[in-house]
């Protein structure tokens, strides 16, 4: 009695092209986000995720169930189950533990495994609902900003920092549309262990010149977050993680160069030439008369190993 | 002057002129030896204006006409248009002590060179457009009657009063911060301002100060950024992301090569693309290659099917060929398979059939009661799980017997219980034979001259007989040392077992295999 993992054969095209969506690819696809409530989250924690939840919108899946046995500092095992159920990488977690009310758990992971993670404590959560000026179309890129000299010295907040990124970037973007600037987010480092988030809404004025003059309204969520435990990488795992495949990597042309008056030049490697022994036209008259005459013997041009030559 | 045509009086040659204002047209009447002062005043009146102010006329072309009294005439439809902001003109008989500002048409560059259009939409925006070039390239100016005797004290003002109206874009310490374009993320590293981070109520404020400059910073960048307009829109190309991410997934191995694959590159053979239509000689078309279409021609074609000599007259030749087009399908999806799990590293039997992928419960029951029998040891058992139940189908199958129908079958049992019981205890035939072949066996080796063992010979008693071995392979244990308990399933190796002397007490044992006998027993008795 074996039990062989059976090759799943797709029955129709349907199937096959969700099966090839989850595989490793190249050029990736927009992270997934779980956001999903653990066991008996405060009201005001709900409406927390369900803010970050809509600053996500595309790319997150809100889970209406609660999970009660879920621990993610604990056992990452069920967090990771799910995540390969969804095909999500990242995850942010709400719960009510005994030590804190307002406790939130950000991941992510790595290969359906976790990467890294990073509790923290939520305080003065103001919602976006409570704001009351318009906010912009949901699922806009927003600016991000980060402020402090924490982000950069202290691991953690780097992780933070890098997770944050992760969360709030949208989709990687080649061009942006100039009227399209709505959300900015704003990420202050208070001290290590303290973070202030702020929401704004970008308005662009008038300035007399091209570029506008920014203004930003604060629209939420606006709460302050104190770092608990976390759980950050080992660095070959992060390194394993970070490698990019060769055919995303720019590929550098070798031996074109432009000049200053922008005309393409191209560079060829040549053997090195003894241009005494080229077969050339003979004429008698410039033939070598003994007693040394400076006549030149056919051929010219520089020799050598390199030459520099005018391409079209 | 109850016509409307201009006409020059005789004599005292007046003229008259037609001015367009607000909503009206109005004309003045001049005569040709006016001075070019009292004209201007004349205008200036008509016009509401204040004494001193410049008059600036077009016609309707929008070519400059000048005020002096050598001055064209026109007539009610060729109007001069004066050039003044309209609001203005409402005002008639405005108050010299409050001098009104009004544009004058002077186009002054405010700081930068401004370009002609500003690309920021709004809804109507041509009409935006020129308010703006209004603002920023017309510039106010002051009453006249003001001394503007220093020119750079003017433009000094002007430019004052225009940049106030606009809004700076500069951020202090925009080098400082770091970008990352491609992300729209810019860092401040900066420290933070402590008194006011501590501040519970200075510290949004400060914050959103924070946050503009830094924003400003990032979008003065992007707005630098090459840029394409696309259907009304401007996007700006952005740079590749400089801060690293981790991915998702690993990075994709390639897809090794099928042994097709392998082959065909080995031989050099290359794919050719195939046409969808095939020419048949036969019928006489274009058939296509797959499809049911294909088999329809094929159909036609094989109406009829010769049967070879050496087959059975009596096959179903269409029905044997439609087994081995079975048998290919079925051979080329097994290979097709194979290829995959190949790739995917699962291990797939070459010969047999391949169990469920996901085994019953009871099989999993199963595997999980002979994993525990493994574990086991020593009396340490693997504990139970809480929700664990029991293997059904274990231990010996006891056939139960029909207590109706016919008694034969117990009845021949029971005969068979009693004949046993009748029978001697001492099988006697059986003893002697065993004698005559010991004495036999004995016999023969002493010819050969090989050594006669006991029972027990020399070995320390742990010379094994047949009879050992025997209840061996029954299961039963090792009955060669004490009363035998646990399963001693290793085949015992003929070594002299050296601490079985010693350790009289105690359940513990050395050796290799050994039993955990309670006994005290030492090289006698046979045990059960």
């Amino acid at each position: 009695m074996g039990v062989i993992q059976r090759v799943v054969k797709p029955r129709n095209s349907r199937s096959k092209r969700a099966l090839e969506k989850r595989e490793p690819k190249n050029i990736e696809n927009t992270k997934q986000c779980l956001f999903f409530v653990g066991k008996k989250a405060s009201e005001e924690m709900r409406r927390c995720l369900r803010d970050l939840y809509s600053l996500r919108k595309h790319h997150s899946l809100h889970l209406s169930r609660k999970h009660p046995d879920m621990a993610p500092c604990v056992d990452i095992l069920p967090v990771e189950r799910l995540g390969q159920k969804h095909d999500a990488s990242l995850f942010c977690y709400v719960a009510r533990t005994k030590k804190h009310q307002n406790n939130m758990v950000i991941g992510r992971m790595f290969n359906h495994h976790l990467l890294d993670l990073i509790e923290v404590d939520v305080s003065d959560f103001r919602s976006l609902a409570k704001f009351n000026n318009p906010k912009g179309a949901e699922g806009t890129k927003p600016c991000l900003t980060f402020a402090g000299p924490g982000w950069e010295d202290d691991a953690a907040l780097r992780t933070l920092k890098s997770l944050l990124l992760d969360l709030f970037r949208g989709v990687e973007a080649t061009a942006v549309r100039l009227q399209g600037f709505e959300l900015a987010l704003q990420f202050v480092a208070v001290d290590s262990k303290t973070v202030l988030m702020r929401g704004y809404s970008i308005h662009l004025k008038k300035s007399g010149l091209r570029t506008p003059r920014i203004e930003l309204d604060l629209i939420g969520p606006c709460m302050t977050l104190h770092l608990q435990r976390s759980r950050l990488a080992s660095d070959d795992l992060m390194k394993r993680a970070c490698r990019q495949p060769k055919q995303v990597k720019a590929n550098r042309v070798k031996n074109i160069s432009k000049d200053v008056f922008g005309s393409r030049l191209g560079r060829i490697h040549m053997t090195s030439q003894d241009l005494g022994g080229l077969q050339t036209r003979k004429l008698k008259g410039l033939k070598k008369v003994e007693g040394g005459d400076g006549a030149d013997g056919g051929g010219g041009g520089g020799g050598g190993e390199e030459e520099q030559m005018e391409l079209e | 002057m109850g016509s409307a045509v201009a006409k020059e009086d005789e004599g005292q040659k007046n003229k008259t002129i037609f001015i367009k204002l607000l909503n009206h047209v109005q004309w003045l009447t001049f005569s040709s030896k006016i001075s070019t002062e009292d004209l201007n005043d004349r205008l200036t009146a008509l016009c509401g204006q204040p004494r001193g102010a410049t008059i600036l006329l077009k016609d309707r072309y929008g070519a400059r006409v000048a005020v002096s009294p050598t001055m064209r005439t026109n007539t009610l439809h060729d109007a001069f248009i004066v050039e003044m902001q309209a609001d203005r003109l409402r005002e008639r008989g405005a108050s010299t002590a409050n001098p009104p500002t009004r544009t004058t048409g002077i186009k002054i560059k405010v700081g930068r060179s401004v370009p002609s259009e500003i690309k920021i939409k709004r809804k109507s925006s041509n009409t935006w457009r020129r308010k703006q070039t209004r603002s920023c390239c017309v510039v106010t100016r002051k009453h006249q009657t003001m001394a503007d005797t220093d020119s750079s004290q003017r433009v000094q003002e002007i430019l004052t009063q225009a940049t106030e109206e606009l809004k700076s874009i500069k951020v202090p310490n925009d080098n400082q911060l770091e970008y990352d374009l491609g992300n729209l993320l810019v860092s401040n590293n900066n420290t933070l301002d402590e008194t006011l981070t501590r501040d519970p109520e200075k510290i949004d404020s400060y914050l959103h100060n924070l946050a503009r400059d830094s924003i400003q910073a990032l979008l003065n960048r992007v707005w630098e950024l090459p840029s394409e307009r696309i259907d009304s829109d401007i996007y700006a190309t952005l740079p590749k992301p400089t801060t690293r991410l981790p991915r998702e997934k690993p990075v994709p191995k390639p897809r090794p090569p099928t042994k097709w694959e392998k082959y065909a590159r080995e031989k050099g053979i290359n794919n050719r693309k195939k046409d969808k239509k095939v020419w048949d000689d036969v019928l006489k078309r274009w058939v296509p290659r797959f499809g049911y279409r294909k088999i329809a021609a094929e159909k036609e074609k094989n109406w009829v099917k010769e049967v070879p000599s050496n087959a059975d007259p009596f096959e179903d030749q269409f029905a044997k060929a439609a087994e081995m087009k079975k048998e290919n399908v079925a051979k080329n999806e097994f290979q097709r398979l194979r290829n995959i799990a190949k790739n995917k590293k699962i291990k797939v039997p070459s010969v047999g059939v391949t169990g469920n992928e996901y085994a019953s419960k009871n099989e999993l029951s199963m595997a999980m009661h002979h994993a525990k029998h493994a574990t086991a040891s020593r009396g340490k058992f693997q504990p139970e799980l809480p929700n664990e139940k029991k293997v059904k189908g274990l231990g010996k199958k006891r056939k139960i017997e029909f207590t109706t129908g016919s008694g034969l079958v117990e009845k021949k049992r029971n005969i068979e219980v009693l004949e046993k019981m009748d029978k001697p205890s001492l099988n006697l035939d059986g003893a002697i034979h065993k004698e005559i072949r010991d004495e036999n066996v004995a016999m023969d080796l002493k010819r050969k001259g090989g050594k006669v063992y006991g029972r027990r010979s020399k070995m320390g008693g742990r010379h094994r007989t047949k009879s050992d071995h025997k209840s061996l392979k029954l299961g039963t244990g090792f009955q060669g040392k004490g009363k035998g308990k646990g399963k001693g399933k290793g085949k015992p190796k003929g070594k002299p077992n050296v601490g079985a002397k010693k350790k009289i007490g105690g359940p513990k044992m050395q050796g290799k295999g050994r039993p955990a006998g309670k006994g005290k027993m030492k090289g006698k008795g046979k045990g059960k």
